[in-house]
């Protein structure tokens, strides 16, 4: 058949409506909705778990499937945080604020539609910033020279690290860590063999899908079975009450939504801040400006929706820089660069004029998988309750599984599946002793970039090529200021609480 | 059962967010805890430094493969001093410290990671659905399932549904 109307925008939304990429979508969906409804796994987790078996489909397909759990999981998570006031996921810390006491009160199932429509429109909101913003950003990033490139990869580590504010350093130090694993292989410049301790697999680099699943997989589940305690769990409200809302409630409900979505899209534009900080924000400032601030924490559906349609408003933003400037926007997308490269899609300056279609596809995808979880988030699922019951080590069982078989899908390596153990083990450590893994997995994989932009950039002209370029001058500036403002000014408020006699807070008697 | 998020809990989780001031604990057990953070940074940081001298340096530039490696265990030592004053004598947030890991929570670990390396190394010797069901049996059994449902049928279904996905339909040689 001749394409009569063949353009990158009708191939990019033809390749998503492809039967077999719909049959992903759906499949995704209901991975996402049970990956978010199931306290403790992640959405991190759970595509890393699938970039395991992802890799073997075609590109489009596998980023559909990844995509597309991580929506659903930005709805599933809103279950167990109203049902059991336990977030399924981080991006729903706000959800229990005001979900689990309206669940109390008897308006689960209220909370859970109200919730569901507020994720959509945040989803929506950040669908409309990625097809706006990402041709532009990329178009802009692609007057970076090696100076450049080296910036906005420190940029992107330190704002991984510098919205962890308690653990700047130990940020720092993950990143460093994660840089010195992607040394390990051959020089990008000169080929020569560094850290390989003489072992062949090892010639070509670390393989980053195995470190993701065991940082991201192995190790959440091996502590979580650490810190097991017997009974712990919470039987969830299962009296569901009233639940579509009536049209008063949702002109009520317009405002919060309307603060969620603005607060959500600027902090989803900054790179590797996530839902969750966005959902407390405009959760504080959607109770600033209502006028039953009384009602916030009690029970409030205006606090409910400012909450989740900021949470997932952050969404679009993040995909916008992760493929426009390859900076992932939180640590999921960390994950999904990592597929992306093995598929031979490199995010970035460049990806949407090498890949003109995928803008177009991601749009499709995003708005499809958007689309198709809220009608099934409006379904009264009662069976979801059921799945909350369920005890953690069938859980536990399956992960364990998936995260070995997984890994030895990639490449059929045994090799591979030894490096996920091992690192899930590193990975556990870091969980234990406070190192966030995100910036160490960033690390691993923005590595290599960062290395050779910043050895072309010295070989070129020195230091100066970096100091006189604009542009690398303003990342490098933001990035210092990322992680040396919230300790100085910690610092600094400590000093005025000291020198006016205020006891510096210490939970030492 | 916590009957609302409490408004203290809800107030430093804003304060969090919003990266104002949180409480420190300095007792002295998580101050040794930290110690062994530093004492990673630093360890690896200098592990690094002594592999960089025996990369094969060709043409002898400074900005050869030793380079970058050199930079990254410097910067590892230098956090690893910087952990001292921010988290050994300053004290860390409730919230970065761990849950208590439990003996009956070790039990489960070590026979987990024994069954794990035993599953691994039989991958290739035993039939794929043979060596899974069996892992998955005593997986289950170890982290505390009981029954016929939880230790035969749930394995039996996880089993199938491994061995559609990855050897019918992904076609992986397991």
């Amino acid at each position: 058949m001749i394409p009569i109307l063949a353009s990158p925008v009708t191939d990019g939304i033809g390749a998503v409506l492809a039967p077999d990429t719909l049959l992903t979508i759906g499949i995704g969906i209901c991975i996402g909705m049970l990956v978010g409804a199931f306290p403790g796994v992640t959405a991190t987790m759970a595509v890393a778990l699938a970039s395991g078996f992802t890799l073997t489909m075609e590109p489009t397909q596998g980023l559909a499937m990844l995509l597309t759990i991580y929506v659903a999981a930005q709805f599933g998570d809103r279950i167990p945080a109203i049902l059991i006031n336990t977030p399924g996921t981080p991006a729903s810390i706000s959800t229990t604020f005001d979900g689990y006491p309206l669940a109390r009160q008897g308006k689960a199932g209220l909370a859970l539609t109200t919730s569901a429509i507020g994720s959509a429109v945040g989803m929506i909101c950040g669908i409309v910033i990625l097809a706006v913003a990402a041709v532009p950003l990329s178009a802009f990033a692609m007057q970076f020279g090696p100076p450049e490139m080296f910036a906005l990869v420190v940029f992107g580590l330190t704002m991984m690290v510098g919205v962890s504010s308690g653990r700047i350093f130990k940020g720092l130090a993950a990143g460093a860590f994660g840089l010195f694993l992607a040394t390990i292989g051959r020089d990008p410049i000169t080929g020569d063999q560094r850290f390989t301790l003489g072992i062949l697999e090892l010639n070509g680099g670390i393989p980053f899908i195995p470190v993701i699943i065991g940082f991201f997989g192995l190790a959440e589940v091996i502590n979580q079975i650490l810190t097991h305690r017997k009974n712990k769990g919470v039987k969830p409200i299962s009296q569901m009450g009233q639940w579509m809302p009536d049209r008063q409630l949702m002109k009520r409900l317009a405002k919060p939504m309307g603060i969620g979505a603005a607060t959500g899209s600027v902090i989803g534009l900054i790179p590797a801040v996530g839902g969750d900080i966005a959902g407390i924000i405009a959760w504080d400032n959607a109770k600033k400006a209502s006028k039953r601030k009384d009602e916030f924490g009690k029970g409030s559906l205006e606090g409910l929706t400012a909450g989740d349609t900021s949470s997932t408003a952050t969404l679009g933003g993040s995909i916008t820089t992760t493929m426009a400037l390859g900076v992932p926007g939180d640590s999921v997308m960390a994950v999904m660069i990592g597929s992306m490269m093995i598929w031979g899609i490199q995010p970035g300056p460049g990806l949407f004029n090498s890949h003109p279609d995928l803008i177009a596809s991601l749009v499709t995808i995003l708005l499809i998988a958007t689309v198709a979880t809220l009608i099934l988030s409006l379904l009264r699922m009662k069976g979801v309750i059921k799945l909350l019951e369920l005890p953690d080590h069938f859980l536990w069982v399956v992960i364990l599984v998936f995260c070995m078989v997984g890994t030895y899908s990639i490449n059929n390596s045994v090799f591979e599946v030894g490096m996920m153990l091992l690192f899930g083990m590193v990975g556990l450590f870091m969980l234990r002793f406070g190192f966030p893994p995100g910036p160490a997995v960033l690390g691993l994989i923005l590595g290599p970039l960062a290395e050779a932009n910043l050895r072309r950039a010295l070989l070129t002209d020195g230091w100066s090529s970096i100091f006189t370029s604009p542009i690398a001058l303003v990342l490098l500036t933001v990035a210092v200021l990322a992680v040396t403002v919230p300790p100085l000014r910690q610092l600094v408020r400590r000093r005025k609480e000291a020198i006016v006699g205020m006891k510096v807070p210490t939970m030492q008697p | 059962m916590t009957e609302t998020t409490p408004p203290s809990e809800q107030d430093a989780v804003i304060a969090a967010a919003h990266h104002q001031d949180e409480v420190l604990v300095r007792d002295l057990p998580v101050r040794l805890r930290e110690l062994v953070s530093v004492a990673a940074c630093i360890g690896i940081g200098t592990l690094i430094l002594l592999g960089s001298r025996n990369i094969t340096v060709r043409g002898g530039s400074e900005l050869g493969p030793t380079f970058w490696p050199v930079m990254l265990g410097w910067g590892l030592v230098l956090f690893g001093v910087v952990i001292v004053f921010n988290n050994v004598l300053r004290g860390v947030r409730v919230a970065d410290i761990p849950d208590r890991i439990g003996v009956s929570g070790l039990k489960m670990f070590a026979l987990t990671a024994l069954i794990a390396v035993g599953y691994l190394l039989l991958w290739n010797v035993l039939q794929f659905w043979m060596i899974t069901f069996v892992a998955l049996v005593l997986f289950t059994f170890v982290l505390g399932g009981r029954g016929v449902k939880a230790v035969l049928v749930f394995p039996a279904v996880v089993t199938a549904v491994l061995h559609f996905l990855f050897i019918v339909a992904l076609r992986v040689p397991l």
